[in-house]
């Protein structure tokens, strides 16, 4: 999360607004996240190999000061009843770009190509 | 055949970012919270908390090695949580810890300091508050937990939304109803913070200079409008990206 603008709310958005006494006195702007595999980790850009239902898309983000880097490592699992095993992560902040490995899986949430913050897990360790 | 040699250099490439995922896992090892129930040169044997109402508690031991284990001590104090070195012998059955392991192999014990009291700020008084803990209501008010408070000790912070950045606030500042998280040591809170109130999800339908409009996430039964109107004040309303 970081600082917005209030000129970058329009209609369509999705927002979460925090009322006082009726009034919103925080809209925090909720942009989409982008789900896929890093194909590349340059010095302040990744590329990532989006799967949209029909094809493989590649979108290249810019990495920037304000990034918010979570690493993900596997804080425990749980074989469920039905013979699956649930995986639960834990994400650690403060991550670099130099953490980042071409395979991992990473969900990106970004403002035009300027990612905001993203959570990577090891390659291998989506949902199947 | 002529595609032998690249093929060959990309499952080099696999293995290789294979291996490193691992050592980087194993590196990190796993982390397990619980109580102490009994520790001796050999072992440590932990109870962690129930994930699941009525869960029954189970034990996990971990083997130590003395010569190689890392003991680490977190204490509340002024800014927050410190850590310091401590050795096994600062262990005790009932504290809480955290068990770093490979397998069953500890590498490293954290003796965590009591968790944070959340609840409603209900009594501010000279130098003091009374938070009463978010748990059922019918027993909270017999819980209500009174901690000392001075500006120059406790750090006192605020954040709008959760997330966001807070903001150093005073003492003075606190008001009753407030939804807090004290860390404390005994009676004295080192760190106060503010909890952000409350947010409603929704889709803009309008946005203006000093008004917006949004259709609320979430289904309403016929005849209630999804649509909510908020004023904001355009110079002081915060915005956030997330």
């Amino acid at each position: 999360m970081r600082p917005g603008d209030i000129t970058d709310v329009a209609v369509g958005s999705e927002v979460a607004i925090t009322p006082e006494a009726g009034k919103a006195i925080a809209i925090t702007i909720n942009h989409p996240a982008v789900y896929g595999t890093l194909s590349e980790v340059g010095s302040d850009c990744v590329t990532v190999i989006v799967n949209d239902g029909t094809k493989q898309v590649e979108r290249t983000f810019r990495i920037g000061d304000r990034t918010a880097i979570f690493v993900g490592s596997e804080d425990h699992s749980t074989k469920m009843a039905s013979g699956k095993t649930l995986h639960i992560w834990r994400f650690a902040p403060g991550g670099h770009i130099g953490d980042l490995r071409v395979g991992e899986y990473a969900s990106i949430t970004a403002k035009g190509d300027q990612v905001i913050s993203m959570r990577v897990r090891p390659a291998g360790s989506q949902a199947k | 055949m002529r595609h032998m040699p690249r093929s060959r250099t990309l499952i080099r490439l696999l293995l290789l970012l294979c291996a490193a995922s691992t050592v980087r896992a194993e590196e990190a090892g796993r982390y397990t919270t619980g109580l102490v129930l009994s520790i001796d040169t050999g072992s440590i044997s932990i109870q962690p908390p129930a994930r699941f109402h009525g869960q029954a508690p189970n034990t996990e031991t971990y083997h130590i090695d003395p010569l190689k284990l890392k003991v680490l001590r977190m204490d509340v104090g002024v800014g927050g949580v410190h850590t310091s070195n401590a050795t096994t012998t600062d262990l005790h059955v009932g504290d809480r810890i955290s068990v770093k392991h490979t397998n069953d192999q500890a590498t490293e014990l954290r003796i965590l300091p009591p968790p944070p009291v959340q609840g409603r700020i209900v009594a501010i008084g000279r130098g003091a508050i009374t938070v009463r803990p978010t748990i059922p209501a019918a027993i909270a008010a017999a819980l209500d937990q009174s901690f000392n408070v001075d500006d120059k000790r406790s750090e006192i912070t605020s954040s709008t939304v959760a997330g966001a950045p807070a903001r150093k606030i005073r003492y003075s500042d606190l008001q009753v109803g407030q939804g807090v998280s004290v860390l404390a040591k005994g009676r004295f809170a080192f760190v106060i913070r503010v909890l952000p109130a409350g947010q409603v999800m929704g889709t803009v339908n309008r946005v203006g200079a000093s008004e917006i409009t949004i259709k609320v996430a979430g289904r309403f039964p016929a005849g209630v409008s999804a649509e909510r109107e908020f004023g904001f004040d355009p110079r002081k309303v915060e915005v956030f990206d997330q």
